[in-house]
């Protein structure tokens, strides 16, 4: 190829590179500033709501949806938790996908279950169910235990027999603060037009855990877990706080989101050709609701936590965020047709192209960028300064989001951290961009070859099932400690571990 | 203007906001490590606090131990101490709380002309149940919150017919929030409060049929006005219609239910039907039976399904014949049995 030619041709690239960067700095930096705003008033209004403490009669019936597959180191101590969150008529159906451990007879045993009659009249196809199982100790304990159908199925499975107003998807790993449920609850309590409301989800590594509940916020001890801690923080707390302050909002975490439980239902359910499903749920739900014209909303509440364990090895992290991405193709190509259609308002006009152009070619762009920069400077196509000056902003611009997540994490910090933790997070925010960066940007393009390629598998879950020698350092952390379970004692049953240790 | 250019003016924006940040994190990180070494003496504070509270009597060092803690921390700390108190219990933290200057604190904020500010006076007031001459311009302040705050504060401080018509106008309140945290404090506020409301009328400053119909409180003038909105176009009035229906045993009670269930909208059908079911009247059993098999609507037929067990033994018996069906039928479809279920 000609020089001059190539040279031209990677000063265009670079120009383009150059043009994206700009509007994903603007873009970002907007839902910086929304979500600040947000977050200040949506703490502030947090703290002045003890009335909520009277509202339980007329909060609608919630049940929480724990699809659980290989669970069986935590699952006891989990459950337990959930069933002592408060909330009033709270139902806590468990679905056990096919599990090849021993959940499904630890369930039985500590919860002394019996089958119960409970069929469905729904017609949501799922994977055979063989049995649903209840408790005379726990009566607002439903266990579903169905052949192995993947996470779609499992929360179809329990969607079909719960019986609550709302439903609450969380992982099995997945701890919940006493109040959470009331928090989120909330918004769809008191506006029929909202469809669904997410929380946010913290790292629950390190943390000291007590009767199932976090009392005491410390930072994990690998550098790993720290990075993700921060990612978390920048994701739920001005992503979503974001889209919350300019009224759009297409995501709410599987692992802690609720839901009109009709509005699922009509829609069919979760699907199943997606390992985005929450996000798609959420999509399918807004599409229906505009083509309907029906006034809806879709919301993030600020204050209602969940913790979750991260995974804590590069291996199961690459994996995750492979499959995130994935996911986020899938549903993206499921409902392209949205994409740039004023009939979908906002979701249409801004927030898909956002997920499309912003999220999804990120790590396209970013990698192009990186090769195209390296060959430009080493044809002298591109003066050094220039090179540096870019590389300087990229770097300082992924600072600065770093550290004003860690800002807004403070504000709603209920939890008081060590002044070594904050540090050591602070330093993680500082060496996030040096190399972890470019990890990360690898296992997203990994999983847009995933996609390409059409694969539709979960993969390996690794988190609890692949036991090592010892199991109990595959445990969640806050099953490790000294977690007993917080059941009321009249409830608990009789020979229930309490002692919390697993195994 | 060059790309250089750009980039280096992104560049400054960007070097300002990380000198900001940083500063903010370490004017954080400050606030954590005070927090942090306070902790001890907040935890005596509340200690002597509640001691004092189960003594029924203010100990000597109450005052001066709480007044060691910086404003907020001690507002704070009493404020949440008051949600958790009753009766004379909460009167005496009260009296703490103005020894302490909690209350001078909390009074003032109401002054300010942030609403966040006023709200964190609001807050702690409530919390302790203090009156307060002007309690009642908050139910009309320009901030949902402080509005929503000032809902319950009013109707546990001057449980009077005024203040609770003043908190019912809330139940109209463009704001969803106030309206739930209105329903909360009438609720709350007990069956005097929901009569109260009943006996005010069409007005136009009363609260709709509907509205009224939401706080889901029995009682005979409730049912009244839930059988004249039985046949109300507006799906979400005969909703709300069938709750408290639900709570009433009387002949026309029912009737107006079994109405309801041959409503051509699901949503009313569902609700005659939870109705129904939290009636516990075994004498509804046919009717759920028949529609857990005929309704056209999957959703009514599980509330059917789900109805069935609270209506005692006939109930259940009814159950366990419809299931045994549904195995039957999809076994003969030749279906996987995947929407059925296998029981004990």
């Amino acid at each position: 190829m000609d020089d001059g030619l190539l040279r031209e041709m990677l000063v265009v690239v670079n120009e383009i590179v150059l043009v994206y960067f700009v509007l994903v700095n603007l873009a970002q930096g907007t839902l910086v500033v929304c979500g600040g705003l947000e977050a200040r008033d949506g703490m502030t209004e947090a703290r002045g709501r003890r009335w909520l403490a009277r509202s339980s009669n007329l909060l609608p019936s919630l049940s929480v949806l724990v699809p659980a597959h290989n669970e069986g180191l935590a699952i006891v101590e989990m459950v337990t938790a959930t069933l002592a969150v408060h909330y009033n008529r709270l139902e806590v159906v468990v679905v056990n996908d096919g599990s090849t451990d021993d959940t499904m007879e630890r369930l039985i045993r500590e919860f002394s279950l019996e089958p119960l009659l409970r069929p469905d009249a729904l017609r949501i196809p799922t994977r055979p169910v063989r049995e649903v199982y209840g408790s005379h100790q726990y009566p607002g304990l439903i266990v579903v235990d169905k052949e192995n159908g993947g996470k779609a199925d499992a929360l179809n499975a329990g969607l079909v027999r719960a019986v609550g107003d709302l439903i609450c998807a969380v992982d099995a790993d997945t701890v919940l603060d006493p109040d959470a449920l009331v928090r989120l609850a909330l918004p769809l309590a008191q506006d029929e037009q909202v469809l669904a409301a997410g929380g946010v989800i913290r790292v629950v590594n390190g943390c000291r855990v007590r009767f199932g509940r976090v009392v005491e916020r410390l930072s994990p001890q690998g550098l790993l877990a720290r990075l993700q801690e921060i990612e978390y923080a920048r994701a739920f707390l001005f992503g979503r706080l974001g889209w919350n302050r300019l009224g759009d909002n297409v995501i709410i975490s599987g692992a802690f989101g609720v839901f009109r439980r009709d509005a699922v239902v009509a829609a069919g359910g979760y699907r199943e050709s997606t390992v985005g499903e929450d996000m798609e749920l959420v999509l399918r739900l807004r599409r229906r609701a505009y083509e309907a014209e029906q006034a809806h909303r879709v919301v993030f509440v600020p204050d209602p936590i969940a913790w979750t364990e991260v995974p804590s090895t590069l291996r199961t992290l690459g994996r995750q965020r492979s499959r995130w991405h994935r996911g986020l193709a899938e549903v993206i190509r499921m409902h392209w047709r949205v994409i740039g259609r004023p009939r979908y308002g906002l979701m249409g006009l801004v927030v898909m192209p956002y997920y499309l152009l912003i999220e999804l070619l990120a790590p396209v762009v970013e990698a192009l960028g990186l090769v195209f920069l390296g060959v430009a400077l080493y044809l002298q196509a591109l003066a050094v300064p220039f090179a540096l000056l870019l590389a300087l902003s990229a770097y300082g611009f992924a600072l600065v989001l770093g550290l004003m997540a860690l800002v807004l994490e403070d504000l709603f910090d209920r939890h008081d951290s060590r002044l070594r933790d904050r540090t050591a997070r602070l330093l993680s925010a500082l060496v996030e961009q040096l190399g972890y960066r470019q990890l990360t940007v690898w296992w997203r393009l990994r999983g847009l070859a995933q996609f390409a390629r059409g694969r539709t598998t979960w993969g390996e879950q690794t988190r609890l099932g692949s036991l090592a020698a010892d199991p109990s350092r595959n445990a969640p952390s806050w099953a490790r400690t000294d977690t007993a379970p917080a059941a009321p004692a009249a409830r608990r049953a009789p020979g229930a571990n309490t002692t919390g240790t697993t195994r | 203007m060059t790309a250089s250019t750009v980039l280096l003016i992104v560049l400054i924006i960007q070097v300002e906001a990380l000198v900001g940040l940083l500063v903010l994190q370490g004017h954080g990180a400050l606030g954590a490590h005070r927090a942090h070494r306070r902790a001890p003496a907040v935890d005596s504070a509340q200690e002597i606090v509640l001691r004092s509270v189960f003594e029924g009597r203010v100990l000597p060092d109450t005052v001066p131990r709480l007044r060691r803690l910086p404003p907020s921390v001690r507002t704070r700390l009493l404020g949440e101490l008051g949600t958790d108190l009753t009766g004379g219990d909460r009167e005496l933290l009260a009296q703490i709380a103005d020894s302490a200057g909690v209350l001078r604190r909390a009074r003032k904020n109401l002054r300010n002309p942030d609403w966040r500010v006023r709200l964190t006076g609001l807050d702690v007031l409530a919390a302790l149940e203090i009156r307060h001459r002007r309690s009642h311009r908050f139910l009309s302040d320009p901030a949902p919150a402080v509005r929503a705050a000032a809902a319950q504060w009013v109707s546990d401080t001057e449980p009077h017919p005024d203040s609770l018509a003043a908190v019912a106008d809330l139940l109209n309140d463009p704001h969803p929030t106030v309206r739930f945290a209105a329903r909360v404090a009438v609720i709350s506020a007990g069956q005097r409060a929901a009569d109260l409301l009943l006996d005010c009328g069409q007005g136009p400053t009363c609260p709709s049929p509907t509205t009224l119909l939401s706080l889901a409180v029995p009682g005979p003038g409730f049912t009244a006005l839930a059988l004249s909105v039985a046949d109300d176009p507006d799906p979400r009035a005969r909703r709300a219609a069938a709750a408290v229906l639900g709570q009433d045993e009387s002949p026309e009670a029912v009737a107006g239910l079994g109405r309801m269930l041959d409503s051509p909208d699901a949503t009313v059908r569902r609700a005659a039907v939870r109705a129904l079911g939290g009636s516990g009247r075994s004498t509804d059993v046919r009717t759920l039976a028949r529609l857990a098999k005929n309704d056209p609507d999957g959703l009514v037929r599980e509330s059917c399904l789900r109805a069935l067990p609270e209506l005692g033994t006939a109930g259940r018996l009814a159950l366990e014949a419809l299931a045994a069906q549904t195995v039957e039928d999809t076994a003969a479809q030749g279906t996987d049995g995947s929407t059925g279920t296998r029981h004990g």
